[in-house]
């Protein structure tokens, strides 16, 4: 009785609006309208058996087999990392379509053995940190079976990903923190990864993470002669006026939530490498090399 | 997956790739705006993996050059030489000759003749001399400007260097056959990687064909063909959209905002580097032989 009076009524409802949700994703691709057939899709998965849900589900797996075929969800998955958990599910759901055909997910696969997308380091790079940290306290933490990672590899391929944010950064960061904690492990630091963010600093006027760069770079991640003394020329360049701090970023945004960063901070940490770099060029990063090649 | 294991193309994704591009060529259905389409097919077909196919490209390229004989007034064309010479240049290294084509060039150098002494000292010009005297039409290659000649010594200037005096710089290189080290290798690798993330393809593979025909290509280097590799698309092409970017142009027409110009940088820049390769191959085996 609750299912003619209710539950169909209901249930036709939604697939009327759903079937809007599709055409309106296929017409014109938004962040919103991707996000709510995600929130869609991730209650559909689970009906697996439910007759009920059989159409709403086959027009989900429909419409994603058809955004798989032409390249839409492709498109997303390079666009916004954060779009990277509902691509892979409607890539799963797309599966179930008559019209799916194994080769259409060749692009998808190519993007991610290339370690393009859908590789967050954070959280892995997170795990060691707090294990690490809190072992030097004194407090083991068993996080279970973190594996042996090759952090150099892993850190090194996301040059190949387009776009830069605070994340970038923070990788940087957190895996220079690692590498000092423990270098017994044999963390090897990525290089060519820090070395190209640095480049692109000094190109594009961040005058924020290039103090930082300089000195991950010089640290740990290696600093050869004619990097360094580009670097420490931009910096020179860039000396805030007296009083002030480093500015934040430019377009300081942060896809994720993993992290939360807020302009005081990122202004304070950046204007404290600055400094160190300026003062003591050589002796602050102990290393020889770091001396800037024009002195 | 390791960046020097990543397959560059094979057999069947060079067909597809060119066949997106001769598909083009029939869309603009005008032998000027096919010079293009067919310049990236050429690229394709010089790689080892490619099944032969200059009979068919020899024909096309006689009707390009036919087509730009036969206007009226060719110099309304604003052609740029740099394809056509590349064009011509693959073909005859197939051993074959296309008169038409030659008839072409052997047009350009009084036109670069004609150009004032500050524009052939350009970067651009200058490339455009070089290739020429190399294929046996031989023109007198001006010197570059003051600014570019600051720019090649003083290396530590390249960091700051907008895009436009990086592509200047490029061509000044090209046209000297100046031969980079390994710092200077790096560094240009290091820049294009940069201006590739953020989509800056021309440059940015423009800096990459640099350093594989002049340098010491190293792990940057690859790092930067791989990125352009992992562009590719099933049906062939190159390039992701942004779909979620308010840039009604890109959508309007992708072929020629993004997916044309990234596969054709694509297929130029894996020519350069099996050039680069197989050179690297023969030189290594005269010095075994040695």
């Amino acid at each position: 009785m609750l299912a003619e009076t209710i539950s169909d009524p209901m249930l036709r409802l939604c697939q009327a609006e759903f079937k809007c949700l599709i055409q309106e994703l296929e017409s014109a691709p938004s962040r919103t309208a991707f996000f709510d057939v995600g929130a869609v899709a991730e209650v559909l998965v689970l009906t697996n058996g439910i007759p009920e849900a059989e159409g709403l589900t086959r027009m989900l797996c429909d419409a994603s087999a058809r955004w798989l075929k032409s390249g839409l969800l492709e498109d997303l998955l390079m666009a916004r990392v954060e779009f990277a958990y509902h691509v892979a599910l409607l890539t799963y759901l797309a599966q179930s379509a008559a019209s799916f055909s194994p080769s259409d997910v060749e692009v998808i696969r190519n993007l991610s053995e290339g370690r393009l997308v859908a590789r967050s380091e954070i959280p892995v790079l997170r795990q060691h940190l707090i294990a690490a940290y809190f072992s030097g306290c004194g407090i083991h933490t068993e996080f279970g079976q973190l594996g042996r990672r090759n952090l150099t590899q892993i850190i090194d391929r996301r040059v190949l990903r387009a776009r830069s944010d605070e994340f970038d950064l923070l990788v940087l960061l957190m895996c220079a923190q690692l590498l000092q904690l423990d270098r017994s492990r044999g963390y090897q630091g990525p290089r060519t990864y820090p070395q190209a963010q640095l480049v692109q600093a000094m190109r594009s006027g961040n005058t924020n993470w290039l103090p930082v760069l300089a000195l991950l770079c010089s640290r740990f991640f290696g600093f050869p002669g004619h990097l360094c003394g580009a670097a420490f020329k931009s910096m020179e360049e860039s000396i805030p006026a007296p009083g002030e701090l480093l500015p934040a970023p430019p377009g300081n945004q942060i896809d994720s939530e993993y992290i939360e960063r807020t302009e005081r901070g990122l202004r304070l940490r950046s204007t404290i490498a600055l400094a160190l770099s300026l003062a003591l060029p050589g002796e602050a990063y102990g290393v020889e090399q770091v001396r800037p090649a024009y002195n | 997956m390791a960046s020097n294991k990543l397959d560059r193309l094979t057999t069947e994704q060079i067909a597809l790739t060119s066949k997106y591009l001769a598909e083009m060529t029939e869309r603009f259905a005008s032998p000027i705006a096919a010079i293009q389409p067919l310049f990236g097919r050429c690229c394709l077909a010089t790689l080892p993996s490619s099944i032969p196919c200059w009979d068919t490209l020899t024909r096309e390229v006689a009707w390009v050059a036919a087509g730009i004989l036969s206007h009226p007034d060719p110099a309304s064309l604003s052609l740029d030489p740099l394809p056509i010479i590349e064009i011509y240049t693959m073909v005859k290294g197939m051993g074959r000759e296309v008169p038409e084509m030659r008839q072409i060039l052997e047009r350009v150098g009084p036109d670069l003749d004609a150009l004032s002494q500050e524009v052939r000292s350009t970067g651009r010009v200058r490339q455009i001399t070089s290739a020429l005297s190399k294929l046996g039409f031989p023109n007198q290659l001006a010197k570059p400007t003051k600014e570019a000649k600051n720019l090649l010594r003083e290396k530590e200037s390249w960091f700051s260097a907008p895009a436009l005096q990086l592509a200047d710089l490029a061509d000044h290189l090209l046209a000297d056959d100046i031969p980079l080290d390994e710092t200077d290798t790096k560094i240009l690798s290091l820049i294009a990687l940069g201006e590739l993330r953020n989509y800056h393809l021309d440059i940015g593979c423009k800096l990459l064909r640099t350093v594989l025909q002049l340098g010491v290509p190293g792990e940057e280097t690859r790092d930067g063909v791989d990125f352009i590799a992992l562009q590719r698309r099933r049906d062939g092409r190159y390039g992701f959209l942004d779909r979620l970017a308010e840039k009604p142009e890109q959508t309007a027409d992708p072929d020629t905002a993004l997916f044309l110009p990234m596969t054709l940088n694509a297929a130029w820049l894996f020519k350069t580097e099996a050039a680069s390769m197989a050179m690297s191959s023969a030189l290594a085996a005269v010095g075994e032989t040695a």
